[in-house]
């Protein structure tokens, strides 16, 4: 008797989930709860039962029929809602999470590792306190040499300073490691200058570095044209023109043409239609004397750009200064 | 460096119109900066590297514009016959270093008066004031070779003597500009039998200086040492258009072409008679000679140049060539390795004309640092936790240091800051993300959010931090919160806030942060009066984390199976005493419930009036699961009993219904 029971109740929660519509489920309604379903008919008909056994079936009988009839109603209200619900207005804004952002000169530099990442080169971190071996004599700037006036530097002793560049760097990995090396260093960087719209005492800096046996100048130009377009997009117009650091030779100093003008000329290209982007060159044979390679078997090029200055090109940002004052209506910018 | 075309094509024949003119000169490494109209002439601004030293004259950039165009040089006309009478001036060189070459010259009977117009205006083009014919002859010649020269009164020159030693202590001069200076031994000057006259390569001295009445002078053309003039430069604060040269090397021929380039226009544009000359020259006359292997140009060029091509090019720059060996012309000193030709070769042949090459070969061992895989990490989560990232100066001022109460020895100072702003290196990012928060508030931004990677810096070592500050919304347990998704998302074992009290955070609201029982940073509430004392009123949350440190809490991820039988979920809400704790509350349901308990998961905390004072009310789920087997009701019902009798007695626990 008791199985009848529960296969009753099985059948009729089987049928209680497949039921879509209000009609569906009255009609389910009335046929197992209505006065003829099969639960009404079986507690009308316990006195036919023995007598030890009426009072547990009747309470289960009627368990089963209070569940149901509940289930039934509960499910009632879930489809009514549904049915009933209201139009809404669908200009109001939507309710938007708080949205957290990494900082603009965060994103560049993920850019910029990015790029090289795929090109093989392994991101390697130098310390931002350096001695003035690293800094300068190691990479041909013994005292005394102009280019150290370039480089306008803070001191902390005499012989310890902020690093004033990220290419230390090169010094560390070379010193450590043998070629083939494909290095980026990434980092702040510290000059001692006055600060205003285009300079700011620190900016940041990506470093790169390549050194093997037959690495030559058409290696540097391949990296940099693929690293740059990249950047600015494949059909940027870019230039290689001699320069001088005292780290590399020969060296180069390469231009992208105005984003802003498009090589017309306009203020921010100072009317030469081309906009300094970074300094490179192939690595001076006094740096791998300094980290003890012989530089008639390798030889390798090198190169450095500022972050903040890329970040200024990509979004159209004209004061550096933006950068760190980090108002929260700037960095939601980006 | 300001090159007007019709002076330059005095020396050279170009017919290119200005722009283009400008374009070759920059491609070939001699920047042209800006071109620009002056009536009928046209300026190029020149931008000049540091090298580049050969350039700083006129006639230096049309030798560079004649390589260039393939066009012959012409050098002005000049007279080379020298006076050698002795006994007029003496010169005597102590300061060898500094001055390996010094040539005195002397003029008698000029007639002292203004320069012709041609002379004024170019000298005006130049940016220069026009003074009198012999001062202007001078700078002109300055101009079109690079040598700076100096004219002396020679009457006003004690005992006719000329000595070149460095200054002595606290010795004193008044230079042309009129200003009193005091120099020291690091400077290089020229004297007379009494006293200094000239800062050497600098400045010339107001007591020797041509005037008006001066009749006899005497002509100095020297070389100085680069790094000798620059030190006194930089000693002096003092720049000028003669020691801009001499930092950048003079050509040491030069020196004597320019000395008679000068009296040559001196005797037509002032007269008098030259009846001297004193040349001391300590500098080797020998040619710089270097050998230059064709493979090693194509091998660091990636080019094929021919012999016949290197050869043409490096003839064009002066260069002599014989076999391999390659003569470096006088005026190119800074060129002493094979590697400074290859790097001439390549910027004459055009870098766009080198080919651009993706390079192939061995494999760089590539695999990133973890340590950085991670950094993106906590990056990541961290935005994804609502936080916005800020960036600030490496460093802070003295001022907030003490604030903060950084102990003194912990610190490190600038020697040469900028400003009192920043003279010292950060010990921590706290003091920035309050400037942010400052900031920010200021601005109208009361919500602030955010945190910071970034180094901070004691005396003995340099690490990565990490910070992060809230304010204007948000609690201790937020901020908390977001220490654990951290640990979460990175595997790092959960946390624990201990309870030693630190300066700049309000006691009982923080502590240092602990994982696995070592301290790797501090979390907390900022001490209102450290906040009152950067000018901040609002209440401000924050954690900072010794990075490194952090991270080595962390465990490899490994996946664990999805359980196979339903767990059960039963609330229990209790009031205790307030100097319990949630962590000994949550181990002690752990022990009473044995392996059964999956997890214990805080809801709610309640200071309500029902709770009695002295106490506080808690709520948490506890999540029972068998590995092994579906749980039956009537166990569960007896075990969550069980543990709720146990809170009962062990911790003084009252059950709330």
């Amino acid at each position: 008797m008791e199985e009848r029971l529960l296969k009753i109740q099985k059948e009729a929660e089987e049928a209680l989930k497949k039921a879509k519509t209000l009609e569906e489920l009255e009609a389910l309604r009335v046929k197992y709860l209505g006065r003829k379903g099969p639960l009404t008919l079986f507690i009308q008909k316990i006195g036919d039962l023995p007598r030890e056994e009426r009072p547990s079936l009747g309470r289960l009988a009627n368990e089963i029929k209070k569940d149901l009839s509940r289930e039934i109603e509960e499910k009632r209200g879930r489809l009514k809602e549904r049915q009933a619900l209201p139009s809404l207005d669908l200009t109001l804004p939507g309710k938007k999470p708080p949205l957290g952002g990494l900082h603009p000169i965060t994103q560049v530099l993920n850019e910029v590792t990015g790029i090289f990442s795929r090109l093989g080169f392994r991101i390697v971190q130098g310390p931002e306190i350096e001695t003035d071996y690293y800094n300068f004599e190691a990479l041909n700037m013994p005292p005394g040499h102009p280019a150290r006036g370039m480089l306008d530097t803070f001191y902390l002793t005499k012989n310890t300073l902020l690093r004033s560049h990220t290419s230390p760097v090169q010094i560390h990995v070379m010193e450590k490691e043998k070629p083939p090396i494909r290095v980026i260093s990434l980092g702040k960087v510290y000059r001692y200058e006055a600060v205003d719209a285009s300079h700011l005492p620190m900016f940041h800096q990506v470093e790169g570095f390549m050194v093997d046996e037959g690495v030559n100048f058409s290696h540097l130009k391949g990296v940099l044209e693929v690293f740059l377009n990249e950047l600015f997009g494949p059909k940027t117009p870019i230039r290689f023109r001699p320069s001088f650091f005292p780290y590399t030779e020969p060296s180069a100093e390469v231009d992208i043409g105005c984003l802003i003008c498009k090589g017309k000329g306009c203020s921010v290209c100072k009317r030469t239609g081309w906009l300094e982007i970074l300094g490179s060159g192939m690595i001076d044979p006094s740096v791998f004397k300094a980290v003890g390679y012989d530089s008639e078997k390798y030889t390798g090029f090198a190169f450095g750009v500022g972050i903040e200055r890329i970040a200024m090109l990509k979004y159209n940002i004209s004061d550096m200064r933006l950068f760190f004052e980090n108002d929260l209506r700037f960095l939601r910018q980006f | 460096m300001k090159v007007p075309l019709s002076w330059l094509k005095e020396y050279i024949d170009v017919k290119l119109p200005p722009r283009e003119l400008a374009h070759r000169l920059t491609m070939a490494g001699v920047e042209v900066s800006h071109i620009q109209k002056s009536g009928n002439d046209t300026i190029l601004e020149l931008d000049l590297t540091t090298n580049r030293g050969d350039c700083a004259s006129i006639i230096g950039v049309a030798r560079e514009v004649s390589a260039l165009i393939n066009r012959p040089l012409r050098p002005p006309r000049i007279s080379e016959k020298d006076k050698k009478q002795k006994g007029i001036i003496k010169v005597e060189i102590k300061d060898r270093k500094g001055c390996p070459r010094y040539t005195g010259r002397v003029i008698k009977n000029v007639r002292i008066k203004p320069s012709p117009l041609w002379l004024k205006e170019r000298l005006k083009s130049m940016g220069i004031k026009p003074i009198n014919n012999v001062v202007d002859i001078t700078n002109y010649i300055l101009f079109e070779t690079g040598q700076p020269l100096h004219a002396f009164d020679l009457n006003k020159i004690k005992e006719k003597t000329i000595v070149v030693r460095r200054a002595k202590e606290e010795e004193r001069i008044t230079t042309l500009d009129g200003r009193r200076r005091i120099l020291d031994k690091s400077i290089l000057v020229i004297a007379d039998g009494k006293r200094a006259i000239a800062l050497a390569g600098i400045m010339g001295g107001e007591a020797t200086q041509v005037t008006n009445k001066t009749k006899n002078i005497l002509l100095e053309s020297a070389y100085f040492d680069p790094i000798v003039v620059r030190r006194g430069t930089k000693r002096l604060n003092l720049f000028t258009e003669s020691s801009y040269r001499f930092e950048r090397d003079v050509d040491s021929q030069g020196v004597l072409t320019a000395s008679r380039r000068a009296r040559d226009l001196i005797l037509e544009l002032a007269g008098g008679e030259e009846i001297a000359f004193v040349d001391k020259n300590l500098l080797s006359r020998k040619p710089k000679r270097i050998i230059l292997r064709k493979e090693r140009v194509n091998v660091l060029l990636g080019t094929r140049l021919s012999w016949n091509q290197i050869k043409g090019i490096l003839k064009k720059l002066g260069f002599k060539i014989k076999g391999r060996s390659v003569e470096v012309p006088s005026y190119r000193r800074e060129i002493t390795r094979e590697i400074d030709l290859i790097e001439e070769i390549a910027r004459i042949h055009g870098y766009h004309r080198i080919p651009s090459i993706l390079p192939e070969g061995r494999i760089a061992s590539y695999s990133q640092e973890p340590f950085e895989k991670l950094v993106s990490k906590v990056r990541k989560t961290l935005v994804t936790c609502g936080l916005r990232e800020v960036v600030n100066y490496g460093f802070i001022s003295l001022e907030e240091g003490k604030r903060m109460s950084f102990a003194p020895r912990e610190i490190i100072k600038l020697i040469n800051p900028l400003t009192e702003r920043q003279n010292i290196m950060r010990p921590s990012l706290i003091p920035g993300l309050l400037n942010n928060l400052i900031h920010n508030l200021n601005q109208g931004n009361s919500i602030v959010k955010v945190f910071e990677l970034g180094r901070v810096f004691s005396p003995k070592k340099e690490q990565m931090a990490l910070g992060a500050l809230l304010s204007g919304e948000g609690d201790l347990y937020d901020l908390k919160g977001i220490l654990e998704a951290l640990c979460e998302e990175l595997a790092i074992i959960s946390p624990r806030i201990g309870s030693t009290s630190l300066p700049f955070l309000l006691s009982g609201r923080g502590g240092e942060v602990l994982v696995a029982d070592k301290r790797v940073g501090l979390l907390g509430e900022m001490n209102p009066n450290v906040l009152s004392c950067f000018g901040i009123e609002e209440r401000a949350l924050v954690f900072e984390l010794d990075l490194r440190e952090f991270l080595l809490g962390r465990r490899e991820k490994r996946f664990r199976e999805l359980p196979k039988y339903p767990a059960i979920v039963r609330d229990i809400a209790l009031s205790l005493p307030e100097k319990i704790t949630s962590e000994e509350l949550v181990q002690t349901i752990y022990s009473l419930g044995g392996e059964l308990v999956e997890e214990v998961k805080f809801f709610d905390l309640d200071r309500g009036t029902q709770i009695p004072s002295g106490h506080k009310g808690l709520a948490y789920s506890i999540s029972y699961r068998a590995e092994n087997r579906t749980l039956k009701d009537e166990e569960i019902k007896r075990l969550h009993q069980r543990i709720s009798l146990g809170l009962e007695k062990r911790l003084k626990a009252r059950i709330r219904k």
